[in-house]
Order: structure tokens, then sequence, then C-alpha cells
């Protein structure tokens, strides 16, 4: 694992596009959290509840999903340009096992993970222990665990696409329209029911705007959160397997 | 000599192409062995899946005696194609990457050896990106001595060269072989494999033609030269003489296919006693060219 996580590193501490997403995504979220938390509308509480605990989890991770495009493509990016640049082919020639080269991508994804997850702690703590006291700093916390399952299945859903795709643009180009609207053409198409199960609803559903809950009401969606939570794992374990099981049968 | 690589019935179809058909052949320690064959004739995909990166439909292959394990690769080099490394980043960063993955110790002195072989070490912390394509080439096969490897697998080494860099990588492959390594070289370009390597797999459609030694390849007819005025009465006299073929002829020479054994002297002696005067007799060097293109006409 260390080996394989050194190789990862060794790829992306030179590569300006890794820096470049990875500070998009590190200043766009705190500036959107606090512009849209200066905003006065009827669908959020008022300053000091939106930026303090307990609130400010949900409506923090909310935006942050959707700031979640920004690493999911460079998650994809990484993987296709593996394959365009051949560089894939090559480590197993020099050496690595097709399953290694997958699981160097995993690694990757999950500290990418980990790292999201604790800067967006850190900027939530900053804004609620600011707005609010520091007693509440756990309630709602269990968002946390949420957000951690659907960022892990975003980027693992980017690794998915890079494999399967190939290609960087072709790439990219299907998992923003499937990010930024197949949920909503599924929701358009398909019963609420139905469309309910489909990997990028199940992940989009695991953080909610507060004052919507899209689950609740008559219209079929019946969805408990630990039922989505389990599924989205799985959604994101077979994500990865089937990456790998792509690569395995293919010819580099 | 111990058996580096040995494969057995290696086939692999393309839906409906057959790229390789139950393909054997072995490598021993210290060859410099070539695959020769025209575009098309398995030798990539043969490469291709001796290294791990295709799946071979049936056959099996082993390395050092140890089967497909991904491991063996760790004491192969190999260029695959075209050289394959990351455009941003710098050749030492490439090399520490490889070097990463082969588990290989670099310090700044194998770094500057490295570079300094392939001659790329005043370039060493350019982009891959700006190299030329001799460049490239060069840090591939840099990239494919790392560790010492004790097998080096080299694809179209001097493909889209120009003359002086196809000569560069020629000394660079004869250098590494004076030094024992085993060498496997895959080419279309006779000329290449006739003066880097000491054995040859020759193969068309996907199909071994021929196996052996470069000499063995080269010397098995001979040929001679035979200008006469009469060049239909020596046509008519070898008519008579089976192991004796006429491979090529013009207004006023011959050239013969004749057996080993068979002496310039000899000729002259049959000529002489059926009453032909010969204007010109010699023996001509058949190369592997002449082989290559029997073989595959064939």
């Amino acid at each position: 694992m260390k080996k394989l996580l050194e190789i990862e590193y060794l790829k992306i501490k030179n590569f300006t596009v890794f820096k470049a997403f990875m500070l998009l995504f590190i200043v766009v979220v705190p500036l959107l959290f606090y512009s849209i938390g200066g905003l006065s509308s009827p669908f959020q509480a008022g300053k000091d509840s939106f930026f303090g605990f307990p609130n400010s989890w949900a409506y923090l991770l909310y935006i942050s999903s959707w700031c979640m495009l920004f690493p999911a493509l460079l998650v994809l990016i990484l993987v296709a340009n593996e394959i365009s640049y051949k560089t894939q082919r090559q480590h197993v020639i020099d050496g690595l096992s097709r399953k290694d080269t997958i699981l160097a991508k995993f690694y990757l994804v999950s500290v990418l993970t980990m790292l999201i997850v604790v800067y967006v702690f850190i900027v939530g703590a900053i804004f609620g222990l600011f707005y609010g006291s520091f007693k509440q700093i756990f309630d709602n916390a269990h968002l946390l665990v949420y957000f951690t399952v659907q960022t892990f299945g975003y980027l693992s859903l980017a690794l998915f696409v890079g494999v399967l795709v190939k290609r960087t643009s072709i790439g990219v180009l299907v998992y923003i329209v499937a990010f930024l609207l197949l949920g909503i053409l599924l929701q358009a198409m398909l019963e609420t029911a139905i469309a309910q199960w489909s990997p990028l609803n199940v992940y989009n559903g695991l953080i909610e705007w507060p004052f919507f809950d899209f689950n609740t009401g008559n219209d079929g969606c019946e969805m408990k959160d630990w039922m989505r939570l389990i599924l989205a794992i799985l959604y994101s374990v077979s994500s990865v397997y089937f990456s790998f099981i792509i690569l395995k049968k293919r010819d580099l | 000599m111990e058996i580096i690589l040995k494969t057995n019935a290696l086939s692999k179809n393309y839906s409906k192409v057959k790229a390789l058909s139950e393909l054997s052949f072995e490598v021993r320690k210290g060859m410099v062995f070539g695959i020769l064959g025209p575009n098309g004739s398995g030798k990539t995909t043969t490469l291709g899946i001796i290294l791990g990166v295709i799946n071979q439909n049936s056959g099996d292959y082993s390395w050092f005696g140890n089967g497909m394990d991904d491991s063996n690769r760790k004491r192969i080099g190999a260029l695959l194609e075209t050289p394959n490394f990351y455009p941003y980043l710098t050749a030492v960063q490439n090399l520490k990457i490889v070097a990463k993955i082969k588990g290989v110790e670099l310090t700044d002195d194998v770094i500057s050896s490295i570079l300094k072989q392939v001659r790329l070490y005043e370039r060493k912390d350019s982009e891959f990106r700006t190299y030329s394509l001799g460049m490239k080439q060069r840090l591939a096969i840099g990239s494919a001595l790392l560790g010492e490897p004790e097998v080096l697998v080299l694809d179209e080494p001097t493909n889209g060269l120009d003359p002086e860099g196809i000569a560069e990588i020629r000394t660079l492959i004869m250098e590494i072989a004076k030094q024992g390594k085993t060498i496997i070289i895959a080419s279309h370009q006779l000329d290449e494999i006739e003066k880097v390597c000491s054995d040859v797999l020759i193969m068309r459609k996907g199909v071994a033609l021929k196996s052996s030694g470069i000499n063995e390849i080269s010397d098995k007819k001979r040929q001679i030269l035979v200008s006469t005025d009469e060049l239909l009465k020596v046509e008519n006299l070898f008519k008579s003489h089976p192991e004796i073929t006429i491979a090529k002829s013009t207004a006023t020479d011959l050239i013969l296919d004749v057996p080993l054994s068979t002496s310039t002297k000899a000729i002259n002696q049959l000529c002489f006693e059926n009453g032909i005067v010969l204007t010109g007799l010699r023996e001509v060097q058949r190369s592997l060219e002449d082989q290559f293109l029997e073989l595959i006409k064939a």
C-alpha cells in the first residue's frame, strides 16, 4: 500500500492540473459557503443559524458535495491519462500487476476522500466556532459520515468512468453530464421509486439541503437513510471492482 | 545454456483476425534474439503477451522457468512500441517512478550513470514532452536498463529515428549485448536484425516460419554467380542436377543456389566437362534479406 501510494504521489506532485483542481476545491468551498450564508432566502436559516452548529454541517456538506465535481474530474483525468499516455501499460511491463494498478487508484481515491473530509470538517469547525457554540459541534456530525461515503462514491464512480471510457476528454464530458444532469433526467423520465436507485441519485440523496427533503411525501420514494448509505457503499465497491474486472480482461 | 523464455503454442485473435497461431519458441541466456517479420506479422502481439499487457487466447509462456508470474517482469527491462512516460515530468522524475515500481534504489549516481549511458544527462531536468523522438526512445532504453535487468525486450527500437539516431541506438544495443545480457528485439528491418542479433525468429501472419542462429540461416545454402555467353546451355545442364537451382537470371549471369558442399571449382568442372565456357564465376554471400524474402514468398 505504501509503495503504491508513493508511486501515485510521485505522479501527482508535479502535475499542474492536480494542483489547480485541488486549489479550486479548497478556495470554492468556503467561498461558496460564506457567500450563500450571507444571502437572505426563505429556504435557509438566518446567518447565525446557517454558519453555527448544528445546522452548518448540513449546509456546508451540501455545498461541498456540489464542489465534488472538481476532485472527481481530477480522479477521472488521472485515470484516463494513464491509459492515453500508456503509462499504465508501461507500469505493468515494469512489474506491477493489473490489480496493483487499480489498487493504487483505489488508495488514491481513499486518501483524497480522507483529505477532503478533513478539510471540509476544518472549514465547518472554523465557521461553526465563530458563529456558534463548541458544545454542539458533534450534533448532526453523522452527516460527516454520509459525506465521507458520498465523496468516496463520486470519486470511485469517476475512477470507473475513467477506466471505461479511456479518453480523458470524453470521460470528462460523460462525468459532467452524469454529475449535473443524469440524476435530474432519470427523475424526470422514470418514476421516483425507480430513479432513486440510480448510483448518482443514491449519492446525491446522502446529503440534502435542510429545507428541502426530496424524499418525503407521497412520491413512492421510500428509501431510508441507512439503506441509502449501504447502497452507496455497495455502488462504490462495485465501481472499483468492475474497474478491476475491465482492466483484467482488456488488452492494455 | 539456461532457458530464459519459453513460449508454448501462443495464440491470439482480434475478433475474427488471427494475430498469432500456435507460436512456440525459446530464448536462451546471452542470446540477442531477433523477431523479424513484416508489419502485421504478430511481433508486437507476441511481445505484448510475454510482457503481460495482452491476454492470449490460448497457450502459455514462462520466464526464467517461473511461469507467467507478474514478479518476473521486474527482472526484465522493456520498451513496447512507443516510449511511455508522463509528458509533464522530467527524465529524472519519470525514472524515479519506474525505479519505485521495480523496487530499485535510485541514487544520484545511478541516475547520472543511466542518463549518461543514453546520452540524456544534459537534458535530465527537461520535461519529457520537450524531447525529440530519438531522445524519448533513448530515455525508454535507459528506463528499461534500470535495476540492471537480466533481459531487455525492445520492440522496433529504431522506429521513426533518423540515420544518426538509428546508429546511436544500435551502438547502445551492441554495448549492452557485450555485457552478456539477453536481448529480444522485434523489428521489420532486416539490416537491424542482421547487424545486432545472434538468433532470429522469422514470422509471417502470426506464424513462425523459421527460428535459428543468424549465421545458420544465412549459410544453409551457398550462392554462386555464373557468367557466360551460353546461358541456355547452362540452364539445360542444371536441369539434370536437382540439387542446384537457379535463383536469379539476367542476360549474361545466373545466380545458382547450391548445397554447401558444392564449390565454385565443382561448378567450373561441371561446365567444362559439358563444353561450356564461363566468363565469370564467384561465390555470392546470401543475405538474410534473400532468406527472408524467400520464406515470406513461400
